[in-house]
């Protein structure tokens, strides 16, 4: 009974009035950042950071978290609307949720996202609370080894995330990989592709490549082709998802959230590949996989549900280890150290309220996201009535402004139009940027954890299935290759037959 | 309404000739850019941050802060050095400034020549630390055994050039022994592997360490500093446990671009002095686990000198370890 | 000369294998170690073999396989809205966030196929309005509002 004795303390700190007016707070910046293309948490929770100073320390986390996970929220939105993701976790969303909104359907398409979001917080919150303690002991067994394994896995569902041919969705993947070794060698320091421009010693920065390959891209390509963009702002049929849409929906979002809720515990930010995974999962299991890409709503009631998940479980390696998983949760060990609270594996015991306060507005914050998010859908579908040549300007005024504040710097933002320039040449040739998106995310993590695993093993190779999690894994990889390369065979030989 | 906004829109209608010749005397006119060139949230962005709002209230102006990221560092510097000396660019670095100017082969800029200090902020200690389960009981067993295990113990660090990767060399060059080191990518995954015992050692600053040294997720075995750290009364110093050479802080400092009229030196050093007096900066040193320096080394002559002489210290170590980071 | 059969894999594909050789003469000068114990230079040219297969695969499918026939590109579009942003990147420090935000405003409404100057010009001031007030006054982001002399 000690877990509802601490929810019921979580809940008394949570509830106080300036407590959750902070927490209403943080959430409507966080979907309004959220919803602004290219502009980040992390930039805003940086510019917030001084303003915190004034306030009680749990105030401000909870105010700080609310801007996290409204964020997350407010980022479907933009992804579903302009299929431009601003954070690797909702590239996913724009697969499907863009085609919905195309199809007139994007009423439906935001509304499954809030509803999936929202249970999936329910449940992350009550996981966080009665399992996190137990769970981040386990999570932190995952060594360089485990990760590599899991990074394997990741890379080989992400050839799943494209529709067409699998050949050039596996280009997409090396390149993507190629791409991520930009920057500095994590071992040697030698800098590796960056052609001497000292901005990209640290490697591209995800935003600018996300925005340029999909934002920017799919702005040009509406600009020649204004007759396509009529659709959206044509038939819009209906702003709630029918009894339908729920059905079809509530099981993918059942295991979207619990895919989230695991990946999410890992502290070496796992969260990250939650939408990926419960993408891979639905397409692979449903019954007509050739809906994926094309408007299926699982494909977005599942990832989003994941990826609220995975960044609610994400806070467990913060709170209950001091190990911040993510550029997020390192923010906000800033702003705890800075109200005089050292994160670490005693917080919970010596500060409770902080840690089940923190939990407990968790809970109400995600409430107050839907109770938000849901009126405002007809309001985000009335801004696609917005004429076309007035809507893009303002997106990529947001756009630019947002990548400059990364780092202050023109050179993200010529980045950003080089990019563009890659997507709208890939768009031409048929090549799908979101396999790269994910390769792109994954493949330092995978090049890193491997050198690592061979560093303490001394280059023994047998770590990779001596280890049982990471042989498991491996073996979930192989499991995953024979289902994704098996159809593809089998489809090369029929259209072989055809051809003759 | 921001001064500047107001400031800045005379400007453009004619009314004001020029915002960057305001006279020294009247200075600080606009709000004061603190370039950090580390990313936000992390110890050096949380100094940075006490640090300028303090010196806001004295300078009765405000003290941006603006994280200028990236290459270990340099980027931001190169910002500063490039920029107007007139005092309303002023760079917040730490030890790297110094390291930079061996790690970096090809630096946009020159040191120390090309920066004036104002004075230093802070010397963070380190602790050196290792998995829970490690073997040794103190600071002497850990040496005889990594000596003897030299094969076998690995050293975790946060990337080249960080705090701890230049502790760690500090280390194997003070007690003369090389270890495989494994490094990560910022502190966070380093902490994590240390703590599920995947790698055995680090060695990094007590903002990142004390947390989990208080929590029992790892073993401390000494502090960096030469007198003992008040929120670790318990852990030895080096000097005491029997590594004298092994002394190593992670000192920070404000400077401004070279030729910065001295009259507006005094004015940011007065701050900076009046920053470090404030109770409530000294409180939230005190939880970072660390203190503000003495008024005697926050002024330009100390900060000057202290960089000369850190350049001249870590030359020979990197250049032993081999290691550059371009 | 007879028609391409599937020239966006033939393009892709040649687009591969010159990404692949470009990655092997940037990356010359980076030691390669071995699989055990990998240098900087191993992941990128490991990945740049692979590309390089992955193009051939694609060029040789070309020669076998139809596919779609070549999309034209709006060459003019793509450089003003690639441009404006250039352009914004370059101007937002000297020029502050208003004038440059205008600049690229009006440059990429040149792309537009059915641009209405007026309503752009009403819309383009709100904008800029609503922006400045977020970012650099509301949430204190370092960025100048307009040009310092």
């Amino acid at each position: 009974m000690d877990i509802l004795a601490n929810l019921w303390l979580g809940l008394s700190v949570a509830a106080s009035p300036i407590n959750i007016a902070l927490c209403l707070l943080g959430v409507l910046v966080g979907t309004l950042i959220g919803v602004l293309p290219g502009i980040g948490p992390i930039a805003t929770i940086a510019m917030l950071l001084p303003i915190t100073f004034n306030l009680e320390p749990v105030g401000a986390l909870i105010m700080l978290a609310g801007i996290y996970y409204g964020a997350q929220y407010g980022g479907s939105t933009t992804a579903i609307l302009v299929n431009m993701p601003g954070e690797a976790t909702s590239v996913v969303t724009t697969l499907d949720g863009h085609q919905m909104a195309r199809q007139g359907r994007a009423g439906a398409a935001l509304a499954i996202a809030a509803l999936g979001s929202f249970f999936a917080g329910c449940v992350a919150t009550v996981v966080i609370a009665v399992l996190g303690p137990i769970l981040s002991k386990v999570a932190q067994s995952f060594g360089p080894a485990e990760y590599f394994s899991l990074m394997v896995v990741g890379l080989i569902a992400a050839t799943v995330l494209a529709s067409g041919s699998v050949i050039k969705a596996i280009a997409m993947i090396l390149v993507g990989l190629l791409l991520g070794t930009v920057g500095s060698d994590i071992e040697t320091g030698a800098q590796r592709l960056t052609f001497d421009i000292g901005e990209l010693a640290d490697g591209i920065n995800f935003t600018t490549l996300a925005i340029g390959l999909f934002g920017i891209a799919e702005i040009i390509r509406n600009l020649e082709r204004p007759e396509e963009r009529g659709v959206l702002d044509r038939k819009i049929t209906g702003l709630m998802p029918t009894w339908a849409d729920i059905r079809q929906s509530f099981p993918a979002v059942l295991r979207g959230t619990t895919l989230g809720s695991i990946l999410g515990i890992l502290p070496g930010n796992g969260a990250v590949l939650a939408p990926y995974a419960s993408y891979t999962l639905e397409k692979k299991i449903a019954d007509d996989p050739r809906r994926f890409g094309k408007g299926a709503i699982e494909g977005v009631a599942g990832p989003e549900s994941a990826n609220n998940a995975g960044a609610q479980t994400s806070f467990i390696p913060l709170l209950t280890l001091g190990i911040p998983p993510n550029a997020v949760m390192a923010l906000m060990v800033g702003a705890m150290t800075i109200h005089g609270i050292i994160p670490g594996p005693k917080v919970m015991e010596s500060n409770p309220t902080l840690f089940w306060g923190m939990i407990a507005s968790m809970w109400i914050g995600n409430l107050l996201l839907v109770v938000i998010n849901l009126p405002l859908i007809g309001l985000w579908v009335r801004l696609l009535k917005v004429p076309y040549r007035l809507l893009f300007p303002a997106i990529l005024v947001f756009c630019c402004i947002g990548v400059y504040t990364l780092n202050n710097s023109a050179v993200d933002v010529v980045l950003v139009a080089v990019f563009g320039f890659v997507g709208y040449g890939l768009l031409k040739l048929g090549f799908e940027p979101a396999p790269m998106l994910l390769a792109f995310v994954l493949g330092p993590l995978m090049e890193e954890n491997l050198r690592r695993a061979f560093l303490i093993s001394r280059g023994d190779p047998m770590v990779f299935v001596q280890r049982p999690i990471s042989l498991g894994l491996l073996l979930v990889a192989l499991a995953l290759l024979a289902v994704v390369v098996l159809p593809a065979v089998r489809k090369k030989r029929e259209e072989a037959f055809q051809e003759d | 309404m921001r001064l500047n906004t107001v400031a800045a829109a005379f400007g453009l209608i004619g009314l004001v000739a020029t915002a960057g010749a305001a006279q020294a005397q009247d200075y600080p006119t606009r709000p004061i850019t603190m370039v950090v060139p580390f990313a936000a949230g992390g110890p050096t962005d949380t100094v940075a941050r006490l640090i300028g709002q303090s010196m806001s209230k004295t300078l009765g102006q405000q003290v941006v802060i603006e994280n200028v990221g990236g290459a270990g560092g340099t980027l931001g510097a190169a910002r500063v050095a490039k920029a107007d000396a007139d005092g309303y660019t002023v760079l917040l670095h730490h030890i790297g400034m110094a390291t930079a100017a061996t790690l970096y082969r090809k630096l946009p800029y020159k040191l120390p020549d090309d920066f004036a200090g104002v004075g230093l902020v802070t010397d963070v200690p380190m602790t050196i630390v290792a998995k829970k389960d490690f073997p040794a009981k103190d600071l002497k067993e850990l040496i005889t055994y990594v000596r003897a295990n030299k094969d076998k113990v690995t050293l975790a660090n946060a990337g080249v050039g960080s705090a701890s990767h230049l502790c760690g060399m500090l280390f194997m060059s003070g007690i003369e022994v090389s270890l495989t080191t494994v490094p990560y990518k910022g502190t966070g995954p380093a902490m994590n592997d240390l703590a599920g015992g995947q790698v055995d050692l680090m060695c990094d600053q007590t903002t990142n360490t004390t947390g989990q040294i208080k929590g029992g997720s790892i073993k401390v075995y000494a502090v960096t500093s030469k007198t003992r750290v008040p929120s670790l009364p318990d852990v030895p110093t080096t000097t005491e446990a029997g590594a004298p050479n092994v002394q190593v802080g992670i000192w920070h400092g404000v400077y401004v671009p070279k030729n910065t009229p001295a009259p507006v030196v005094a004015k940011l050093e007065g701050a900076l002095q009046a920053a470090l007096k404030d109770e409530t900066i000294k409180a939230r040193f005190a939880d970072l686990g660390t203190e503000p320096e003495p008024m005697d080394r926050a002024t330009p002559a100390a900060l000057n000198a202290y960089l000369k002489a850190e350049i001249d210290r870590w030359a020979p170590v990197i250049k032993a370890a081999g290691v550059y980071a371009d | 000369m007879t028609r391409l059969r599937n020239p966006g894999n033939l393009i892709g594909g040649l687009l591969l294998i010159a990404l692949a050789l470009f990655t092997f003469w940037q990356t010359a000068d980076l030691e390669i170690g071995r699989a055990m114990r990998m240098g900087p230079g191993y992941f990128p040219r490991l990945l740049a073999i692979l590309i390089c297969a992955m193009g051939v695969l694609l060029v040789a499918i070309s020669a076998f396989t139809p596919g779609p026939r070549l999309e034209r590109w709006s060459w003019g579009k793509l450089a003003l809205v690639l441009g404006a942003i250039i352009v914004f990147g370059f101007t937002v420090r000297p020029l502050g966030l208003v004038l440059s935000g205008a600049i690229l405003i009006v440059l990429s409404t040149l792309a537009a196929p059915d641009s209405r100057w007026k309503e752009t010009a009403v819309f383009g001031v709100g904008l800029l309005a609503f922006v400045t007030l977020l970012f650099p006054v509301a949430l204190g982001l370092p960025l100048a509002i307009w040009p310092r002399f």
